[in-house]
């Protein structure tokens, strides 16, 4: 009796330990499947809803850019014109953080739906709100 | 000593060297930094030791414009003044608060930050402060683990101190009594200032009570302060002699009204839970907040603005304060507020176990208000019960503070993104540029402010860079009203300091 009081107790302290700090982990490591339409940062704090709501924002203030091809075109473009060409996800998520990184380093940046993002973070926001 | 106007015959003649009119941190601390001196000071209360509803009702007033918290509750009518519900902020006005900005119309005060700051130093004992330590670096260094957000480009580390907070009424009420040359009367309600011929000198100030007495003071010099509603309302119905109101020859007595607009805009979403411990309040360790730089002011012509973050699981919990301070009893308004806080936090032990890391914080902005003629304290047909008119405010904020909230926020917004440490939401209200509205859950500070703004020049202030009324030699006014701009921190600090430099001012004066 004692013994299995004690393996209870054990199996409960681990349990307590364990599942935060695997959640904890898994959202360090959260692997985005569709990079070019899920805004890292933003995609860990807001819903599908939000995202599409700063998406359709976007469309409706930037209507020339409202077309899914040429998100694409733009997000696979950085401003001095150079694209990347590799579909590895990786590669491409790490292209778009970069790209986020420098749109707030050199101020490139607008509030839609009131949340203050890089352009390419609305239009990762828009293409999302197409799909 | 202590004298209950109520209870001395009518009519008595009171004389002394100083008379201050108030007994508030302002009037309180004066009359503190004249005690044991070779003169006689007469210190006046409207209010006595407790609070009086009857008295309070002297304060109640109309409002207009902007909705701020009512004029009855919003300051304490009684012995220690508002200290009687002060939340003991405390936090010096930044250099550029005393500088003239070209951005900001009649900004620049007559004397510097640098100028005031030994008044700064000796404000720590009256307000019980710990320290004096206002630098973030030196914080850091005590503990570690305080540590700052890296949004370093526009904003710096404000850090506030903590009073008690001292409540002025019972920690000075002895003193004070036992003072043998501060004559202190109670029920003693300043009613009319009475000038001679060519007012340009006061004779004599009439007090009145409930009671039914009436009795004149005389002094050499005497000194308003008795808050800015006030000083101001009781210039302009002091009209017999002088038809616009004493001081008000260039009709600016009462206006330029600023409070401090304090404003939910927006929240601020991190990429990881944090407790941002540094800027949560816990007394007495210093708290920091977000202030903006001078360059950044300058640069984008804003208004100053600092802006504290709290949890916003729990800030969602607290009902805005328009709501929980809007009745006319400030003792009822301070448990409605109580009791909300404590249910949104819930009791110590459920505290002590809830998780001190959040994802999201609420953006609260402290915003300074330009100086503008329309916001401004007018006198009503209606009187009180003692005959004075009562106040009128009218709050008006304009284009430039709804412009400058708005880029705060954005420029929170922009750091969280440049540091990578998360992203800012605002609140719907600040979304349209060109939307002037102030959100419904905007309120005012308590922070009464500019009503006989200080300029050395007359066609631009009140008083001149002392607190002497202009025109008038013997008439000074203290306290927040003075202030020429009304920086973003909490004011009572700054109220202190310039109160005991307009007394050092007047004892200079007395001996010369």
């Amino acid at each position: 009796m004692k013994r299995k009081k004690f393996l209870l107790i054990s199996a409960v302290a681990v349990a307590a330990v364990a599942v935060p700090v695997a959640i904890k982990l898994g959202n360090h490591k959260k692997v985005r499947n569709r990079p070019m339409e899920e805004p890292r940062i933003l995609g860990n704090f807001c819903n599908d809803e939000e995202i599409r709501e700063i998406g359709m924002d976007y469309r409706k203030r930037v209507p020339e850019e409202a077309e899914k091809q040429k998100l694409v075109e733009l997000l696979l473009k950085n401003d001095s014109g150079k694209r990347i060409n590799s579909t590895d996800i990786h590669e491409v998520s790490d292209w778009l953080d970069e790209k986020t990184d420098q749109e707030f380093k050199a101020d490139n940046t607008l509030i839609v739906a009131g949340w203050v993002v890089s352009v390419t973070e609305a239009r990762q926001c828009a293409l999302y709100s197409l799909s | 000593m202590h004298i209950d106007a109520r209870q001395i015959e009518n009519n008595s003649r009171i004389e002394g060297d100083i008379c201050i009119i108030g007994a508030g941190p302002s009037g309180l601390s004066i009359a503190l930094e004249w005690m044991d001196t070779p003169y006689k000071v007469i210190l006046l209360e409207g209010g006595g030791f407790d609070y009086d509803d009857k008295v309070q009702d002297l304060f109640k007033g109309k409002m207009t414009g902007h909705s701020n918290f009512p004029l009855k509750s919003a300051r304490l009518h009684m012995f220690g003044g508002s200290s009687g519900h002060w939340g003991g902020m405390c936090s010096t006005f930044d250099p550029i608060a005393f500088q003239k900005r070209d951005w900001v119309p009649l900004s620049g005060w007559p004397f510097s930050q640098a100028d005031l700051m030994p008044f700064y130093m000796r404000c720590q004992n009256y307000l019980d402060i710990q320290d004096m330590e206002f630098d973030s670096a030196v914080w850091q260094k005590k503990d570690p683990s305080l540590i700052p957000l890296p949004f370093t480009k526009n904003f710096w580390p404000k850090v506030w101190r903590f009073s008690g907070p001292t409540r002025f009424g019972p920690k000075y009420k002895d003193t004070i009594v036992n003072a043998k040359n501060i004559h202190l009367y109670t029920y003693a309600n300043a009613t009319d200032i009475k000038t001679n011929d060519t007012v340009n000198s006061v004779s004599e100030i009439t007090v009145k009570n409930y009671a039914g007495k009436t009795h004149s003071v005389v002094a050499k010099h005497y000194i308003l302060a008795c808050c800015a509603i006030q000083n101001s309302r009781l210039l302009l119905a002091s009209n017999k002699q002088a038809p616009k109101g004493l001081g008000n020859d260039n009709d600016l007595v009462g206006r330029h009204f600023m409070d401090h607009a304090e404003i939910h805009a927006g929240e601020l979403w991190l990429n990881e839970p944090n407790s941002l411990k540094y800027y949560m309040y816990k007394p007495p360790r210093a708290k920091v907040e977000l202030a903006m730089k001078p360059e950044t002011q300058a640069q984008l012509q804003v208004l100053n603005g600092i802006t504290s973050l709290s949890p916003l699981d729990l800030d969602k919990k607290i009902p805005p304060l328009s709501k929980t301070w809007s009745g006319d009893d400030p003792r009822k308004n301070w448990k409605d507020v109580s009791e909300a806080d404590l249910k949104a936090r819930g009791n110590k032990i459920k505290r002590f176990f809830e998780s001190k890391e959040h994802q999201s914080f609420e953006l609260v902005v402290r915003l300074e208000q330009a100086p503008n003629p329309n916001s401004r304290v007018l006198l009503d047909t209606e009187l009180d019960t003692l005959g004075v008119p009562r106040a009128i405010l009218h709050w008006d904020m304009t284009e430039v503070e709804k412009r400058s909230l708005r880029k705060i926020i954005e420029l929170v917004g922009k750091e969280a993104g440049l540091s990578g440490f998360g992203r800012v939401k605002l609140d719907k209200s600040l979304r349209d540029e060109k939307n002037l509205d102030f959100p419904e859950h905007t309120s005012g500070g308590w922070h009464h402010m500019g009503t006989t703004r200080m300029d050395n020049d007359p066609k631009r202030g009140v008083t001149d860079g002392n607190g002497k009324v202009h025109g008038i030699d013997n008439l000074y006014t203290a306290g927040s009203s003075n202030f020429t701009t009304g920086g973003g921190v909490n004011p009572t600090l700054t109220v202190v300091a310039v109160s005991i430099r307009l007394s050092d001012h007047i004892k200079e004066k007395i001996k010369g």
